[in-house]
């Protein structure tokens, strides 16, 4: 079936791109919103990504698992967003844990894995990001040194970072 | 914490296994945002490909005119040539010698103020008499019949026409017509556009679009999708048959190759498979030879690259799981004499001073280039616009 979904996709019918859009949206979600401070963000970011994959499904090769393909490309394009909002950030202060926090507390409810999520929205964006790429995807600090432009040594720190936030953030919930 | 350690962190092992569980449920509204951008991307593309066939369909009529512009020029041309003169087979032409006997004579080799010839009308025998002079006067008012030598006398009447006027003592009639010489009314491949007229200047200015295929691995090997080149270049023409040319072409080359091809970044990355996409600034620097009269040429040079961007994908499997990693930057590195370039073609005149010229193509790398470090080979086949300054 996602063998006829992809051809579909390769000629642009809309119909095929629509399910494999809903066949990988909560897969998808469920990266876009690690990386972004809510939902509607995370939502921007799965857009885009899909348009990557619909403007790229002629490359993929078919003897290969469909799901890495896109989780790759899905990343790509969270680091992407990473970046574009690197200056907002450092203009207008959205590093503030505080405003993020009481966001999160709207949208969120419910069951473990929101609450996770919820905890990692509350790191900054550059700690998130890199404890994402190591612990979760699996990259080597030099790789995600290449990736966010910064050394290894940075990355080394933020992963440091984030794990001691991270651990604050569990005891102040279970207390 | 090390690398290995990290899988054994109960918090981060946490994270993973929520990560890999949950999945968010379905909402139609961010689908119908999305659906929004790609009506509008296809309404881009639509427009692009639309300026594209339109632009094909322009160039395929105005090569249509050019040629049947050429070919009714040449038809012209021709046409006005057999109007303005006649052209005499060529052949040995009979000399007659003072004892009246016949000497073949070989024009070619005879002075060029010998080789021009007259045109006679209906054969005119001198007269011998002023009563044949009147008469042939006034069959022929253009004529000038002066009476003939003794010497002619002969001549004539040994049924032979004179064909020299320069041999003879007495200029025994006035000619209608002078013609040039077949020799001189034979047709050159260049002469055809009226280029003795004005000296022509060394230079010219050429435009090339080429498609080319790229290739890593070798010459033609790999070959994935597409590029092309395009830029413009100035010729100065040392001799008729040699010119060297230089200019600019922006090329985008695409390609891929294994993990033996390339070396990128001190191999931080060992991928199974890696595509490139690279555009580059060609210097190229050749020489041309014309072979005479005949449209086709011949070119060798060296080009020297500057890599305007380079994008690179790496697909590589690790702890059973496929990863893609890019890489993308406008690097701006220089590599001199990175690479040879032969070609031949054929070059089609289409109007005065302009020729189309069709040039297939092959460029072998001398040297890596590029962050990747590898050896480029491209295919290709140039079509250009040459105008004559």
């Amino acid at each position: 079936m996602l063998d006829e979904i992809i051809k579909g996709c390769r000629q642009r019918q809309r119909k095929s791109q629509k399910e494999l859009y809903e066949m990988f949206y909560g897969y998808g979600m469920s990266i876009t919103l690690r990386y972004s401070s809510n939902r509607e963000a995370g939502v921007t970011i799965l857009n885009d990504a899909f348009m990557k994959i619909f403007d790229n499904i002629r490359q993929y090769n078919p003897n290969r698992p469909f799901r890495p393909w896109i989780r790759r490309i899905i990343i790509n394009t969270a680091i992407d967003h990473y970046h574009k909002n690197e200056k907002l950030r450092a203009i207008s202060g959205l590093n503030n844990e505080a405003d993020i926090m009481s966001e999160q507390e709207t949208i969120l409810s419910g069951i473990s894995y929101q609450e996770i999520v919820a905890m990692l929205n509350k790191l900054t964006p550059a700690y998130r990001t890199v404890f994402n790429l190591y612990v979760i995807e699996g990259f080597t600090h030099e790789e995600i040194a290449g990736m966010l432009n910064i050394s290894v040594g940075t990355s080394k720190s933020n992963l440091a970072k984030a794990r001691r936030n991270l651990r604050t953030i569990l005891e102040k919930n279970l207390k | 914490m090390s690398d290995s350690e990290k899988y054994n962190d109960p918090l981060e092992e946490l994270f993973r296994k929520k990560a890999e569980e949950y999945h968010l449920p379905y909402r139609e509204e961010d689908w119908l945002k999305l659906e929004k951008k790609l009506e509008l991307q296809d309404t881009r593309r639509f427009y692009r490909n639309t300026i594209r066939w339109v632009a094909a369909a322009a160039v395929f009529i105005i090569a249509l005119l050019s040629y049947f512009t050429l070919d009714n020029h040449q038809r012209l041309n021709e046409l006005n040539r057999q109007l303005s003169e006649e052209i005499r087979p060529p052949g040995i032409l009979p000399q007659i010698t003072p004892d009246g006997s016949q000497e073949e004579s070989d024009r070619d080799t005879a002075p060029i103020d010998d080789q021009i010839t007259t045109v006679l009308e209906p054969p005119i025998t001198p007269p011998t008499s002023s009563t044949d002079a009147e008469e042939i006067h006034q069959h022929h008012p253009s004529a000038t019949p002066l009476l003939a030598s003794e010497g002619d006398k002969k001549r004539i009447h040994s049924g032979l026409h004179v064909a020299k006027q320069t041999a003879l003592p007495h200029t025994l009639y006035q000619p209608t017509e002078v013609v040039v010489d077949q020799q001189f009314a034979q047709v050159s491949h260049t002469e055809t556009y009226d280029h003795a007229e004005t000296k022509p200047s060394r230079f010219s200015l050429s435009m090339h679009l080429a498609p080319e295929f790229s290739s890593i691995s070798g010459p033609v090997s790999g070959l994935t999708e597409p590029g092309y080149r395009a830029g413009i270049t100035i010729s100065y023409h040392v001799t008729e048959q040699l010119s060297i040319s230089t200019g600019i072409i922006q090329n985008i080359s695409r390609y891929t190759g294994s993990q033996q091809t390339y070396q990128f970044n001190n191999s931080i990355i060992n991928a199974d498979e890696m595509s490139g996409t690279c555009r580059i600034l060609d210097i190229p620097l050749r020489f041309v030879y014309d072979f005479t009269n005949s449209g086709f040429f011949a070119s060798a040079g060296i080009s020297s690259y500057i890599m305007l961007n380079e994008a690179y994908k790496f697909d590589y499997t690790e702890y059973n799981q496929i990863y893609t990693y890019e890489w993308e930057d406008r690097t701006g590195s220089r590599h001199w004499m990175s690479n040879a370039t032969i070609s031949a073609g054929y070059e089609l005149p289409v109007h005065t001073n302009w020729d189309l010229r069709l040039e297939p193509f092959i460029s072998v790398p001398l040297r890596e280039v590029g962050r990747a470090n590898v050896r480029l080979y491209s295919v290709g086949s140039y079509v250009s616009l040459r105008y004559r300054l």
